[in-house]
């Protein structure tokens, strides 16, 4: 429970002081209109940061057109009295004991008008902390339809602080709000801090409630009009047992395509400008050795990645829409008694969808999971699912599997995609049944009013989180590129070209080093090499196979598949049998290769410990199904 | 007062996860300190208070001050409630 803070009394520095900066925090439930509010009293200059030791964000930013005011937006909360870390986190700042931040000097409660009795709980539990506290109230037109408004001045007398009404619509209403927030800022509207809990005897919460329910009688004025029962009638239909589920998978497939194929688009052109970057530096760049760096390691090797820019963003942006409608609950009301069975809340298909796309803003999207568990046991199967950067890989062994037939690649790539999925569900059970034991947290959750989504919200979101993903992804990229430039590359020898080169590069000799280990799956040093520069970005192993097949134009992809199918063993039996070609597509689909979403996946757990199990595990699991699928068809087919 | 307040619960109150769509109970008691049951205490559902059900197959969707829930089964199994 938050304490009173006696010394807030008896601070006596002048508010009003220009050279002084503010900060002030933005508290509410979830699902208030609090992200919105944010968004319209700041710009795009927010910045995200986590509280030291834990994986919960706060953003923050500065008040429109001022310098010296800054606003924290906190996790949106129901109580301050479990021990949640969203909810431990907030407290500790409201209460001026977080490391992260300083207590803030002003509160801003969002208080949602449609469910004003809740809102006045956590207001009851949050607001003895501050003397400067303006109490912001939010979908006043949903509670218009559900037959009732809040009057402000009365409520106002209530609670002894400003209550203003928010809508969004008017920019004058915005600048009015920003007038008053600087007003609470001015010394003179400091207002006495009374303890409102005065008996806690009973059950906090239904104290709570009698409290909040007395204060709404006195403000809320009943209205006399029909109320609507939209949401209601809405979720007869899409929480349906039957109904619900088919527009469910219709909404996840629009949402899936969306991502898919509407950012291949742009992530075309990006890979083409990168292409020509890269082009444009090899021919101004006078040392050759320096081009190289600059254009294979450098350019091509970020490029792999930041093409998957268009993807996060859109993501993120349909991921918010969603939320903003309301509808992202129900898929967790939907899903959640089938993933209950292997250990998963419903929630977690948003992101094991979303890793179809990449891993990376899959893990990132993990955070609506907000049990810790659960969160974890989804990070951790999360690059089990066939994301992106495998597709070309997908696309090589179809073509040197069945390059006549449209149907069986079509085929090989159903296969994947299902391995991914049934390999991520087991192992959510596995993990269940052994490190991360007991059950999914039962499903308890607000089902918002259906709304119209915010856009303003969703671009935001989007921009926020691509710029995450450039700035968590970006740089350890860079580092592995130039790395296995350097493998690839050296020792120089002027002599040797092509495939002789790489085989006695650094690269190759690692490639050679492991043969004898990746030889019971049918590959040789060759597919070796491959594996190693899959680190990169996995799709690099077609390149690579391209260059030690002794292929100049890896582009020409005929000419490619060709040369692969006509590399031999030392026997002079072809390498790319049948059975290689189906143990190195099982061994791309389990195999954890991707070194941008290990460093994601360190951030969002906390622990490097997480991310080394993650990598072990799947390879493990890689290696085994490739050695048992080899020798099983090398068995049976010959 | 105390021995009456036994009887009624004995007599009325049954779980919440008994109780069928279309109707509506007050909340008795809690039968754990299960954080998500702290969680949607915080949210309304919390002793004293009148709730809807609205959907009484799993997950469940009770209505609390205008506010629509979903709770899984196995929880409001954890709820005592009386029918009113």
């Amino acid at each position: 429970m938050l304490e009173d803070n006696q010394n807030n009394s008896s601070q006596s520095d002048s508010y009003v002081n220009i050279n002084k900066e503010f900060s002030i925090a933005l508290v509410g439930n979830p699902n208030s209109g609090k992200s919105t509010l944010f968004n319209s009293l700041t710009g795009l200059n927010v910045s995200t940061a986590n509280f030291s030791g834990t994986t919960v964000e706060f953003k923050k930013a500065k008040l429109k057109n001022e310098k010296k005011i800054n606003i924290i937006d906190l996790p949106g909360l129901y109580t301050a009295r479990t021990p949640s870390s969203e909810e431990k986190v907030t407290c500790e700042v409201l209460e001026g004991k977080s490391k992260t931040l300083k207590k803030p000097n002003a509160l801003i409660f969002v208080a949602d008008a449609s469910r004003l009795e809740r809102s006045l709980t956590l207001y009851r539990e949050v607001n003895t902390s501050f003397d400067r506290i303006i109490v912001v109230l939010t979908m006043s037109d949903i509670a218009v339809k559900q037959g009732y408004e809040v009057d402000t001045e009365k409520l106002a007398k209530e609670l002894n602080c400003e209550v203003v009404k928010a809508d969004y619509k008017k920019l004058d209403n915005i600048s009015h709000l920003v007038s008053k927030i600087k007003a609470v800022l001015d010394e003179s509207s400091a207002r006495e801090v009374v303890s409102t809990c005065t008996k806690c005897s009973l059950c906090p919460f239904q104290d709570s409630y009698n409290w909040s329910e007395q204060i709404s009688l006195v403000a809320i004025k009943q209205l006399n009009v029909r109320k609507s029962n939209f949401s209601r009638s809405l979720d007869a239909v899409l929480t349906h047992s039957i109904l619900g589920t088919i527009s469910f998978l219709f909404i996840m497939t629009l949402f899936f395509i969306t991502i898919f194929y509407l950012a291949s688009y742009p992530m075309d052109l990006l890979d083409q400008g990168f292409s020509y970057l890269a082009g444009v530096a090899t021919d101004l760049i006078p040392n050759t050795m320096f081009a190289s760096l600059v254009s294979d390691g450098v350019i091509s090797g970020v490029g792999s990645l930041m093409v998957f820019i268009p993807q996060v963003a859109l993501l993120f942006f349909l991921l918010s829409i969603l939320q903003d409608t309301g509808y992202l609950s129900r898929v967790a009301l939907i899903l959640e008694r089938f993933f209950k069975r292997i250990g998963l809340p419903g929630i977690a298909f948003i992101p094991l969808l979303s890793a179809h796309a990449c891993a990376i803003p899959a893990i990132m999207s993990s955070r609506i999971i907000e049990n810790k568990r659960d969160r974890l046991a989804t990070i951790l199967i999360i690059p089990l699912m066939s994301c992106s950067a495998r597709l070309p890989v997908y696309v090589m062994i179809a073509s040197l599997l069945f390059s006549d037939s449209a149907i069986k690649s079509g085929l090989v790539f159903m296969v994947a995609y299902i391995l991914g999925i049934s390999f991520a569900l087991l192992m959510s059970w596995v993990l269940k049944k052994t490190i991360l034991r007991g059950e999914a947290s039962p499903l308890a959750i607000e089902l918002p009013e259906y709304r119209l989504p915010n856009l303003k919200n969703a671009l935001i979101e989007a921009y926020t989180r691509s710029w995450q993903f450039i700035k968590q992804a970006g740089s350890i990229i860079l580092f592995i590129s130039v790395i296995m430039w350097v493998l690839m590359t050296f020792p120089q020898n002027e002599n040797l070209q092509g495939a002789d080169h790489v085989k006695q590069s650094y690269a190759g000799q690692l490639g050679t080093f492991i043969e004898p280990v990746i030889e019971p799956l049918g590959f040789d040093w060759r597919i070796g090499i491959g594996i190693i520069s899959s680190f990169a970005a996995r799709e690099v192993i077609v390149s690579t196979l391209g260059i030690v097949a002794g292929i100049d134009d890896v582009d020409n992809t005929n000419s490619l598949y060709d040369s692969m199918r006509a590399m031999t063993r030392v026997d002079g039996t072809p390498l790319f049998t049948f059975a290689t070609c189906l143990s190195l597509l099982i061994f791309y689909v389990l195999a954890m290769q991707c070194l941008p979403t290990q460093v994601v996946t360190k951030k969002e757990t906390g622990k490097w410990s997480w991310a080394i199990f993650q990598f072990v595990y799947m390879s493990i699991l890689a290696y085994v199904m490739a050695f048992i699928t080899y020798q099983v068809c090398n068995s049976l087919l010959l | 007062m105390k021995n009456e307040e036994y009887n009624i619960e004995n007599e009325l109150t049954t779980k919440l996860s008994e109780m069928n769509s279309g109707n509506s109970a007050r909340i008795v008691s809690m039968l754990s300190q299960a954080e998500e049951l702290v969680r949607i205490q915080a949210m309304g559902v919390c002793k004293g208070r009148v709730i809807e059900i609205e959907r009484s197959n799993d997950p469940m969707i009770i209505k609390v001050h205008n506010s629509r829930i979903a709770i899984a089964t196995s929880l409001a199994e954890q709820i005592t409630v009386e029918k009113c």
